[in-house]
């Protein structure tokens, strides 16, 4: 198309609905306004529900029933990794999909909530109503060598995959800590310790049996209700009760793997050095990087508090990591280890901890962003954040699969996340609040301490978050699944989903043209949304400043020397 | 205050725009000074004037989209008491001189102008410099060192740009983060003496060379 002559040519959105939008220049700031109603949540009828109706759902599946009060109700719920205290009003130990569809039909019937979990590896906040199914009774693993796929059911963990696969010389694309479970993992996407070469977890399910919020069973997969295939693979539990799922296997016997460590001392040198060393890196190769407070676990002795986290496969693994071992490490445990031996590369702790998390993707580690992190867990800060790991994405996981899949973050190139007490929850929170403005959204795996829906909404790109909502206004429109990294249904307030996404960009603030830039709307478009989400008191504009104010250009000039 | 919701802070924005010719590196410099990763915007112009419902019922519509390349600088002005943030946005000029207009709304408000020239093609910067001629925007003229060599002085090139005495000439390395950034101070500081208001810029310039030039490249405003 030939461009059309300038002089003819208006923006064509100066006017909307006879209005005149706001001639804000594009460096002005949108700041989102904190209190944002919570969507609407469905009332649940639990309270009026006496416990001999609850009581009923015993007579209604093969696994055992529990109420609070009964033995055995807080050793079901007890996880192995989560110190959350959930307190249903009624517990399901399933032990297969009858159970489980059987479970939600009664919860339906009644209008109770609906909550799931396996390890617990996952687990949000307090689940403090409704029915709870545990389904770590349904342990099936089967795996078909000659197609290289593994079926497992919705309680088992990666160690289980692990040890069934070996013996055939296969090997899934689990978590760095095989304990987690495998279904919970694997719907949010899930960051393997060779994802840079594999993509994510979620990009090789080829099939699902699920439970839905009518109570159905239902196998999906590509040929087969399509769209729900589309979303189980990356919208969390948002969509029903993933039963069983099928997933690829790969003909991996071993890799090479461990950790480089440095002394704490050396914490801010080698963080500077990361994105430099990880530039050159092919998808082969996966890396991390972690900085503890507490030190590292190893495999006994001395632990350094900076860990460098390896996985290699294929040839060529002393010239891929030559770049890594120029760092010069105290301890090199990296060395080519049988793929079971996959846990010792992060090993990860396996203790259940009350701890708060947030975590956040990059697209880059620009020098704002390093400059964040070292300020966090330098040598040189009194008390440093407990945790911080920083990992190396891109390579395969930017590549969509076939068919296509709700996993966000593919952009990405950096995943943070950070841990530390409740009681440092500060801490944390203004590590990722000093990250913000690098950053391109969130892994919904690693979305941490979070229930706000307008965080939860960054783990998914605005498109596929509205195809996400629209789908689960399409299966479960009462929200009986709400607990965990819940998509509210969207409640049609005449505005359009991105401004939604302006919302939930603007924090702690953004300009209109980086808005514009990570929405992808033209300039034009995301000044009527910010005039529109203004009036509406959902977003605050801050003035911008200008070059005629002597008091503003010296506080400029002070800015920029302090950097010289 | 830990952790300050957004809303509660106080954030002063203020610009520079980064001009010059195409291919200068002015995508070079905004990345050089820039915290962040360069991000791109767009504006899309169209060639009628109705609502933006309009212009999706009519695909056939005559529209073209105008990207900017900018970036942002988190400045720590080392205040005593807390005046909230100080991000300083860096736009790169959208190329085409067809769209002047863009520039128009771009400088206001600006802290200035940094106009980045290459010495091997400085006739590609009179259209530019001609630009700024026309707004009281604090402008420096930046020469952009390719390889890090200067062939000509900053005075040979004032000369060859008629420049007058008031606007500073400068050399820099548009891929150097201090370079880049000491170019910024230099605006900023010559912002401060124009803005002081004692010295207003002579507008003692020749200006029908470059104007004619400007007529040869076809460039209309």
């Amino acid at each position: 198309m030939t461009d059309p002559d300038p002089r003819t040519l208006v923006r064509p959105y100066t006017l909307t609905g006879g209005r005149t939008t706001a001639s804000w220049p594009p460096e002005t700031v949108v700041s989102a306004v904190d209190a944002i109603p919570e969507p609407r949540r469905p009332r649940s009828a639990a309270g009026t529900l006496p416990d001999d109706e609850l009581r009923r759902l015993a007579g209604l599946v093969r696994g055992p029933v529990w109420l609070p009060g009964d033995v055995g109700f807080a050793e079901e719920l007890a996880s192995t990794y989560s110190a959350v205290e959930h307190r249903p009003r009624v517990v399901v130990g399933a032990r297969d999909s009858g159970d489980v569809a059987a479970a939600v039909a009664f919860a339906v019937e009644r209008g109770l909530p609906v909550a799931v979990q396996a390890t617990g590896h996952g687990a949000v906040r307090p689940v403090d109503d409704g029915v709870l199914v545990s389904t770590r009774r349904m342990r099936g693993v089967r795996v078909d060598p000659d197609a290289r796929t593994v079926t497992v059911g919705a309680g088992v963990v990666w160690s289980e995959v692990i040890a069934a696969a070996g013996p055939y010389g296969l090997a899934p694309l689990c978590g760095s800590a095989p304990g987690v479970g495998v279904v919970g993992y694997t719907l949010g996407g899930g960051i393997s310790p060779l994802a840079r070469t594999f993509g994510f977890t979620a990009d090789h399910v080829l099939a699902a049996e699920v439970v839905t919020a009518d109570g159905t069973v239902r196998l999906v997969d590509a040929d087969h209700e399509p769209e729900l295939f589309w979303g189980l693979r990356g919208g969390k539990g948002n969509l029903g009760v993933v039963t069983t799922l099928v997933l690829r296997l790969f003909p991996i016997a071993t890799i090479t793997g461990g950790g480089l460590f440095f002394d704490g001392s050396r914490a801010e040198e080698v963080l500077r050095a990361y994105p430099r060393v990880t530039a050159g890196l092919t998808e082969a190769t996966t890396t991390s990087l972690s900085f503890s407070r507490l030190g590292h676990r190893t495999r006994g002795g001395t632990l350094p508090a900076v860990h460098l986290r390896v996985a290699h496969l294929g040839p060529g693994a002393d010239e891929a990591l030559a770049g890594l071992r120029a760092l010069g490490p105290v301890l090199d445990t990296v060395t080519e280890l049988p793929f079971s031996a996959i846990g010792t590369i992060h090993d990860d702790p396996t203790e259940p901890a009350d701890v708060f998390k947030r975590g956040l993707l990059l697209a880059d580690l620009a020098p704002g962003a390093v400059e964040a992190i070292a300020r966090a867990v330098g040598p040189d800060v009194g008390e440093p954040v407990a945790s911080v790991e920083i990992r190396h994405l891109g390579g395969a996981m930017t590549r969509r699969p076939e068919p296509d899949n709700a996993v966000g973050g593919r952009e990405a190139t950096y995943g943070v996340f950070v841990v530390d007490t409740h009681a440092r929850a500060d801490r944390v929170r203004r590590l990722v609040e000093a990250l913000q403005p690098y950053s391109t959204g969130a892994a919904v795996n690693f979305l941490g301490t979070v229930t706000e829906s307008d965080v939860v909404a960054t783990a998914w790109s605005p498109g596929d978050y509205r195809r996400l909502a629209a789908l689960k206004g399409r299966v479960d429109p009462d929200e009986v699944f709400r607990f965990g990294y819940a998509i509210p249904v969207p409640e049609d307030d005449g505005r359009p989903p991105e401004a939604a996404a302006i919302v939930a960009a603007a924090r702690p603030w953004r300009s209109i043209a980086e808005l514009a830039a990570g929405t992808r709307l033209p300039l034009g478009v995301v000044r009527v949304l910010v005039t529109d989400l203004a009036d509406a008191g959902l977003v605050r504009v801050h003035r911008p400043g200008t070059g005629a104010d002597t008091d503003q250009l010296e506080r400029v000039l002070r800015g920029l020397r302090r950097r010289l | 205050m830990d952790s300050a919701g957004g809303s509660e802070q106080t954030v002063t924005a203020l610009k520079v725009v980064v001009a010059g010719a195409f291919g200068v590196g002015k995508t070079t410099f905004v990345g050089a000074a820039s915290d962040i990763t360069p991000l791109r915007t767009e504006e899309v112009m169209t060639a009628a004037s109705v609502g933006v419902d309009d212009l999706s019922a009519t695909p056939d519509k005559q529209s073209t989209t105008v990207a900017m390349d900018f970036g942002r600088l988190d400045l720590d002005p080392g205040d005593t008491e807390a005046a909230g943030a100080l991000p300083l946005y860096l736009f790169g000029t959208p190329g085409q001189y067809r769209f002047w207009f863009m520039w128009d709304e771009l400088c206001r408000g600006a802290v200035g102008a940094v106009v980045l020239v290459d010495t091997r093609r400085l006739v590609d910067s009179f259209p530019v410099l001609d630009y700024f001629d026309r707004t009281d925007l604090p402008v420096i003229v930046a020469v952009n060192g390719f390889d890090g060599e200067f062939p000509h002085g900053p005075e040979a090139v004032r000369e060859a740009l008629t420049l007058d005495a008031a606007t500073p000439v400068v050399t820099c390395d548009a891929r150097d983060r201090h370079s880049a950034t000491e170019t910024l101070a230099h605006l900023v500081g010559h912002a401060l003496t124009v803005r002081g208001g004692a010295t207003g810029r002579e507008p003692q310039r020749v200006e029908s060379y470059r104007a004619s030039t400007a007529e040869r490249e076809g460039v209309t405003r």
